[in-house]
């Protein structure tokens, strides 16, 4: 008797657990009246998503509104997004609705078709002609939308207009000079940069060295007059711009013009130039409008060498929904009443810099974003694109970009690996 | 028919097998089976995400791996550090736990606590630590030179430095790692018999002689196992990188410009951040082919100076 009950237990001990564990996959039916069950939506932003959007607000909103709906607003700890992709392939509906990813990346967990299509959304009000067309069309894979763009940013150069008019940069109305080609913003950097030895107090110019990697170097190209995407939509590494800014990328390291502190902290440049420790940062331009907090009207945003003519290059952040969600529909309701509102959008919009998708929105915006609209909006301006190894391009862009800025490689050598390495790559549009 | 004793016989078998069985299963789902399953994926092509099955490719991950730069950049990264910092533990581990045994040092207590703290603080939070002292623009260490040393000349960018940023990890993973090091020669000279040293003393042998044919040869077995687990670490030197060089995302982890990139954070950026399984398989097994190689010149090493 004893000796069944110990087996009994022991048995129980091994199986019981695995029991437990399958539990996690099992299929829940979906909340069948959204406006009448009771209902809690959990809801997940990447901490910085939800420092800047005022997303515990909408939620209290909508709870007020739809007083059967209870809302859980908490931080994504991981910006890989890997946790979802193990999370929603077993399953578990951990999440509802989750904000903050680019489509490169938000692509993977569609590839997995771990995502709810957003395709009947787009009707009405909310018609994707309503949206910028790029960020709506990147993220589609086989005929549906498996996200949807919240927030857009776009590159361009931010200065601090005083440390410019130090060095004799600004033109006879106090407004910052435009550098017309690469020589010439190397030639800013240079004038810009104070100080002496290894550790600069001021420097003219940072490119970032650990984020932007593709983004940064095609916008680049784009500016430059180069042809930055094949006809199939790979991206053409073969460019001659890219040595020309390699080249760039170079001589303002090489020379301390630049600082290297992205290289361990991406956030350098930026947090240099709210400081007035850098002078030029190359990034979104978000970053411009952040900075006024610290520099007032000095901190501006001016174009790239050639942006003016070419275009820049914008980029989207998206909010998608996992297929293990009890409440879509809900969630569809969210975004509508809450997320594509001038409450949402434009305190983002007026302290962080970080633009609406939903083009209505722009309507509402203060005169800060006159310039980056106009350059959103000129026929040369791309946009970015979700290649099935991207993110191994990306990393390449950045080992080069860092040997480069070391004086480990030289451009030339960049260049060559550019193309053989990144051309070895699979960088056929995710489909 | 079966006797009365082979019934027994199978029953408790049958006993024993369950006893084994819940030990056996986890050992098997979380170790034998992943084992076996990251050797198959390193024949295979397979990405995680966008590969629906996994094909069959020989040795070409291998053939791969070894052609491609970054590997042998990591892996010359890997040699470089664990060149440095075997010997410097073994030289500061034997030097500190020598001194606290003796007998007339008076701080033996308290250097063991100081010795301890390292051990028990996060290694991120080290490594945090670290990164705030080596600051080019508000760090302890570009204050001391610039400052108090007056010699702003030595003032460095270090960790965007690729001549100095592994150093500097260097130096945080042996504040991190010294003190159990010490403590395992400080237990391992306690454990040799007194009267061993107190015949040596009698016989007229020097300090120099008892260290050298007393202390040192019956350090043999610390020695051996001083040298696997400062192996392991080396080898597998991941947490201090990621944390010092990729704090706000895998893309800037073993920068700059990939002068401390590990074999490990090179098998795991294959792995989890590009999803190529089977790249990332192939390299996690030649990284073990090194751990043992290196654990197979260890035990030649401690075995020599047993002969």
């Amino acid at each position: 008797m004893k000796k069944t009950t110990l087996i009994l237990l022991l048995v129980s001990f091994i199986f019981v657990p695995y029991v437990m564990a399958s539990g996690g996959q099992e299929e829940t039916a979906t909340v069948s009246d959204w406006t009448k069950d009771p209902i809690t939506m959990k809801i997940e932003g990447s901490g910085w998503i939800l420092k800047k959007f005022p997303i515990q607000e909408a939620a209290d909103r909508f709870m007020q509104d739809h007083p059967n709906v209870t809302i859980e607003v908490s931080s994504n700890q991981d910006d890989t997004l890997n946790s979802y992709m193990l999370n929603w392939a077993v399953g578990d509906a951990d999440v509802d609705l989750a904000f903050g990813g680019a489509a490169s990346q938000v692509a993977k967990l569609a590839a997995k078709n771990l995502l709810m299509p957003w395709n009947d959304f787009y009707s009405g009000d909310f018609d994707a002609k309503n949206f910028l067309t790029h960020s709506v069309e990147t993220a589609k894979k086989g005929g549906d939308y498996f996200a949807i763009p919240f927030m857009e940013e776009a590159m361009s150069l931010q200065v601090n207009r005083g440390l410019m008019a130090e060095a004799g940069l600004v033109n006879s109305d106090g407004t910052p000079m435009y550098p017309a080609n690469l020589d010439e913003m190397a030639d800013f950097a240079g004038k810009m940069t104070k100080g002496s030895g290894e550790v600069k107090d001021i420097y003219g110019f940072s490119w970032n060295l650990t984020n932007f990697g593709d983004q940064q170097m095609m916008c680049a190209v784009n500016a430059l007059g180069g042809k930055v995407y094949n006809d199939d939509g790979s991206p053409n590494l073969e460019a001659p711009e890219y040595l020309d800014i390699f080249n760039f990328i170079a001589k303002v390291n090489l020379e301390g013009w630049a600082t290297k502190g992205t290289i361990s902290d991406t956030n350098a440049g930026r947090s240099g130039l709210k400081a007035g420790t850098v002078a030029m940062i190359f990034e979104a331009a978000s970053r411009a409008i952040e900075a006024k907090a610290t520099l007032g009207d000095d901190a501006m945003m001016i174009p790239f060498p050639g942006m003016e003519k070419n275009g820049t290059f914008i980029f989207a952040h998206y909010a998608y929904v996992p297929r293990t969600s009890k409440v879509q529909e809900a969630v569809k309701a969210f975004m509508r009443e809450q997320v594509f509102t001038a409450d949402f959008a434009a305190p983002a919009a007026e302290q962080y810099g970080k633009l609406p998708s939903y083009i209505p929105l722009y309507s509402g915006l203060s005169s800060d974003f006159e310039q980056i609209k106009k350059w959103m909006a000129l026929p040369g301006t791309i946009g970015d694109m979700s290649w099935v190894e991207g993110s191994k391009l990306n990393a390449l862009f950045y080992e080069l970009e860092q040997l480069v800025a070391t004086g480990g490689i030289t451009p030339e050598e960049a260049v060559e690996r550019l193309a053989t390495e990144g051309g070895s790559y699979n960088l056929s549009i995710v489909e | 028919m079966r006797s009365l004793g082979q019934s027994k016989k199978i029953r408790d078998n049958i006993d024993g097998w369950l006893f084994v069985l819940p030990a056996f299963l986890f050992l098997f789902s979380f170790m034998i089976y992943p084992i076996a399953h990251t050797f198959l994926l390193s024949f295979q092509k397979f990405n995680f995400v966008y590969d629906s099955n996994p094909v069959f490719i020989g040795l070409s991950n291998y053939v791969k791996v070894l052609k491609t730069p970054l590997f042998i950049t990591a892996l010359k990264n890997t040699l470089r550090f664990t060149l440095w910092y075997i010997p410097s533990v073994f030289i500061l581990g034997f030097m500190i736990g020598y001194v606290i045994t003796l007998p007339n040092f008076v701080g033996s207590r308290i250097s063991k606590i100081v010795l301890f703290i390292p051990m028990v603080i996060p290694l991120s939070m080290s490594a945090y630590m670290f990164l705030f002292m080596v600051n080019p623009q508000w760090g302890l260490l570009n204050s001391f030179l610039a400052d108090t040393l007056h010699m702003p000349m030595l003032v460095r960018d270090w960790m965007n430095d690729t001549r100095y940023a592994l150093k500097i990890i260097l130096v945080v993973t042996i504040w991190q790692n010294i003190g159990f090091v010490a403590l395992m020669f400080m237990s391992g000279i306690q454990g040799i018999s007194s009267s061993i040293l107190e015949a040596a003393t009698i016989d007229g042998a020097s300090a120099y002689r008892k260290m050298w044919s007393v202390i040192l040869p019956n350090l043999k077995e610390t020695f051996q196992i001083v040298g696997i687990l400062t192996i392991v670490t080396s080898v597998k030197l991941f947490s201090q990188v990621v944390t010092m060089t990729g704090a706000l995302g895998p893309n800037s982890a073993g920068g700059p410009a990939n002068s401390t990139l590990t074999l490990y954070v090179a098998t795991w950026k294959s792995a989890f951040v590009n999803y190529d399984m089977g790249i990332g398989s192939a390299m996690g097994y030649l990284m073990s082919l090194i751990i043992f190689l290196l654990f197979g010149i260890n035990f030649f090493v401690t075995k020599s100076e047993r002969a």
